[in-house]
Order: structure tokens, then sequence, then C-alpha cells
């Protein structure tokens, strides 16, 4: 490869510009690293230990599979189709929805998702090695309150470093950290094995009196959790050919590990009452196996936080003020937010996660359904692929100043239907809450308001290239 | 109505990109199977494993 050629390629590895075919190099083996490395993080312990709450292990296990599959397949069908034969991000993805201004609301979300997700992961490391280190006695107790943002500033630090070259630090910790699943399941063999007994007969803490909620409530939180790769799967499948490479690496890759490594979350909180496996593994296995739980700990996140930082960042190029940002500055941006959460509002982060994992079904749960409904239904696959990158006043995506009502009324009533069928932050629902999830109706709902929109008011309009 | 200039680099992708053969191809009937097996099938029988 030349060295101007490769300079291309760089470049366009660290903006949102479509890759090309030539470029999208990744194998199902590759992808399926990446994929697994973003996705297997210890946020799954903690959507574990709230599936935990309400639902004994083999039954949490079920719900959770189940619920995780069906998200990444929500996702698969989203995002992917138009990431994968343009080889563009998520964000990209979705202007043929929400325009060529209005592609801000799902950039917004992503923004706050990854900042989210990637403050609960650093937020969790530094936690774990700070008790870590007071259990083998290093810290004294009540001490070594600087060591959670140290910690936390020394990830964001590390992370900015992998990702200076772009994709290429993605692949590269992918290849190292992917080895933690299997560590992942090695804990999980530990309590299991260990623990049998407790954990077969172990009651959850919060069930409800109808088990059938109890159930779909651990569907509804794998479905949500599983959402949120939304915003990340879009700057990885890009990588990938076509959608052959791609279908087994993300439902196999990205969506499987979740509710397996989340099995030490379950088994955790129903044995323990903690779901922290550098806190359990050192009660089952003394301070050997607590110290190999926190490197688990530390590579998961690692991992997580790479690819979360570069797909915001490459989300972030969409903003006509930071498409000539360069590269360093743009990661700032992306990873500065996630240090202030980190050193001001730790503890108030950590303790509110079932909001912020709500406000993701939320989010996502109607921007898939109209996704899906447009590429699919309305449009039979068809994209402007210039379209996508042309903000001008002739371009096709621009509809009414370059938002898209449907795409905001598809929001607002999907939005409306999750609020009507689950309280984000009280967990009260409403029938049929328990027969159907929130998530689901929610992506259905706001999928038919947007086509009914589209078909009665910009399709008539000559607008949005149908 | 205009049509914004876009960067020289980027143009030259996005008119590579028009024509079918370079774009990357989407889910053939071997990915549909994979995703319904796993993304459909799947998630009915673990449900039913763990009622």
């Amino acid at each position: 490869m030349s060295n101007v050629t490769e300079a291309v390629l760089i470049e366009a590895d660290k903006s949102a510009w479509p890759l090309l075919k030539s470029e999208r190099t990744w194998g199902g083996w590759k992808l399926g690293i990446s994929l697994a490395t973003a996705a297997a993080a210890t946020w799954c312990y903690i959507i574990g230990e709230y599936v935990g709450y309400y639902l004994g292990f083999k039954q949490g296990f079920a719900a959770l599979f189940a619920g995780s599959m069906i998200g990444m397949l929500i996702v698969a069908l989203a995002a992917v189709p138009v990431a994968m034969r343009f080889g563009v991000d998520s964000i990209a993805s979705s202007k043929p929805q929400f325009g060529s201004r209005g592609w801000i609301i799902p950039a917004a979300m992503q923004f706050v998702s990854i900042v989210g997700w990637n403050s609960l992961l650093l937020i969790f490391f530094a936690k774990s090695t700070t008790q870590f280190l007071r259990a083998v006695g290093v810290l004294g107790e009540g001490s070594g309150g600087f060591l959670v943002s140290a910690t936390v500033l020394l990830a964001s630090a590390l992370v900015f470093v992998f990702l200076l070259k772009g994709s290429a630090g993605v692949d590269r910790v992918s290849k190292i950290l992917v080895a933690h699943v299997f560590v992942g399941m090695w804990m999980l063999y530990i309590l299991v094995s260990q623990r049998w007994g407790d954990l077969s007969t172990a009651v959850p803490a919060y069930a409800a009196t109808d088990p059938l909620w109890n159930y779909t409530t651990g569907v509804e939180i794998g479905i949500v959790s599983l959402l949120s790769w939304w915003p990340y799967i879009g700057a990885m499948v890009r990588m990938a050919p076509n959608g052959r490479t791609a279908a087994l690496p993300i439902m196999a890759g990205m969506g499987a590990p979740v509710p397996i490594l989340s099995a030490i979350g379950i088994a955790g909180i129903l044995v323990l009452q903690v779901s922290d496996p550098s806190e359990w593994m050192r009660t089952v296995g003394g301070p050997v196996y607590g110290a190999i739980a926190l490197l688990f700990v530390a590579a998961a996140n690692l991992g997580t936080a790479v690819a979360g930082v570069y797909s915001s960042s490459i989300g972030l190029r969409h903003f006509p003020a930071l498409q000539n940002l360069n590269w360093p500055t743009l990661l700032l941006i992306s990873i500065v937010p996630v240090g202030i959460v980190g050193l001001l509002i730790p503890d108030l982060f950590f303790a509110n996660f079932g909001t912020f994992l709500a406000f993701i079904g939320l989010g996502f749960a109607p921007l898939c359904g109209i996704q899906i409904a447009d590429y699919y239904l309305l449009r039979g696959r068809r994209i402007d692929v210039r379209g996508l990158f042309d903000g001008g006043t002739g371009g096709t995506y621009v509809y009414w100043g370059g938002f898209n009502p449907a795409s905001i009324i598809g929001m607002v009533t999907g939005v409306g239907t999750y609020l009507y069928l689950l309280n984000p932050i009280t967990y009260v629902s409403r029938t049929p809450y328990e027969f159907v999830t929130a998530s689901l109706p929610s992506a259905v709902v706001a999928g038919i308001a947007f086509a009914l929109v589209t078909l009665v008011v910009v399709k008539p309009a000559g607008k949005g290239g149908y | 109505m205009t049509r914004k200039e876009l960067h020289p680099e980027l143009e030259r992708r996005v008119a590579l990109l028009e024509k079918p053969e370079n774009q990357g191809e989407d889910y053939d009937a071997t990915a549909w199977a994979i995703l319904i097996g796993l993304g459909v099938v799947l998630p009915i029988i673990a449900l039913w494993l763990g009622r």
C-alpha cells in the first residue's frame, strides 16, 4: 500500500466518511472478537444483579438470554444493513429516517449512552480496585477514596492512548483482551460448582407476587441492555464487507456473551448478595482468586471503553464544527465527560443504573422500530448514499429544514408507549406489559406511527427519496 | 435547490459507492437463517426451558 493510500485510509478510519469495499477487511473472526470485547464488560454483572433481584438463577438466565438475543436481533435489523452496505456508522445509518439535521437526535442519544456506559465501567473498575486493596490490607478501612478518582483518570488516559491510531487501537486491544471472556466463564464455573446448593435454593430479594411479571422483567432487562449496542455496532460492522460475514459475529459475538457473563452477576447477587466478582471471588477462593477477578474486571472494562470511545468519536464527526477537528481533540471530547462523572458523581451515577437502563429502552427501542419500518417496508432497502452526506437544500434526506416529522412523531409515540407500559424509575407497570414487555411494543408502535406519517404526509410531499 | 459540495475525498468515496458493485452486501439467505435462528428460535426455546 502506498503512503498516500495508507494516509487516506487512516484518515477515513478516523472520520465518518464511508469506507470502501477494499478498506473493509475484517473477517468473521476479527469482527466477532471485536464485538465480543466491546459487549462483554462488567456491566454484565450489574445487568445480572438487576435480573437476580426478581428471578432465581435458572429462570433469570433463561429470561435474560432470550431478551438479549431478541434485543441483538432488533439492533442487527435496524442499524446494521446500511452500515454494512455503505461502510458508515450508526449515526449515518439513521439519516434516511431522521433527516440531514434530525440525526442530531440519535447522535445525542449515542453520546449520552456511551458516556453513561463508560462512566459506569470505569467507576466499577475503580471501586473494585479500592475494595480489593482494602481486603488485602494495602489500604485501611475508610481510606483510599482518592483511588477511585485516580483509577478513573488512569483508565481514561489509557483509552486515549490506545485510540490515537483509530480503529487499529480497537483491533489491537481486542486481540489481547478477548481472553477475559474465558476468564469470566471460569469464574462462573467456580461459583456454580462450589455454591450450587445455595444457588438453586436462593430466593430473589425483590420478586413480585406475579411470577409472569418477574419473568417478563428479566426479558425486558435483556432487551434494553442489548439495544444499547446500537451506538457501538455501526462503527464496527462497517469494517466487514457483507452481511453473511457479519450476522454470526453479531448474534454470537456481541449478543450471547452478555447473558452468559451476566449469569455471574445473577449468581453473585443470589448467593453472596454482591455482583462484583472481584469481591465474591475473594470470598469464595481467597485473595489470589480476587486478584484474578480484578484483572478480569480491568481487561473487560478497558476493551469496552476503547470501543465505546471510538464509536462515540466517529459519531461526533457528523457535527459540521467537528468534521475537521484533529483526532486527539475529538477523542478528548468523548473521554473528558467520562472522567468528570467518575471524579465528581461516581456514587450517584452508580446507584441509578436501573434508571439509566430504562433510558436506553425509552430511546433506542423506538429508534430501532423506526429504522426497521423505513428500511424494509417503506424504502424496499433503497438508500441514497449521497443523501447520507449531502446536507444542502437539494439533498435527498433534507425533508423540512433537515428534520423529518415522521421520525419525531414516531419517537414521541414510541416513548409514550414505553412510559404507559412501564415506569422507568419505579418499575410500576400496566397491562399488557407482563405479556409483551415495554420495549417491543414501543418499537412496534414507533414503527407504525412513522410509517403512517410517511405514507400520509412525507411521501405525497415528494420528500425523503421514497 | 442546491447540493452541498463535498470534501474531494468524500466525493470520490460517495461516487464510488453509488455504484452497486462497490457497495457491501446486505444480509443473504444464510445470514437471515442465522438471525432468525439465534434471534427468534433460540429465545423461544430459552423461554420455554426457563418457564
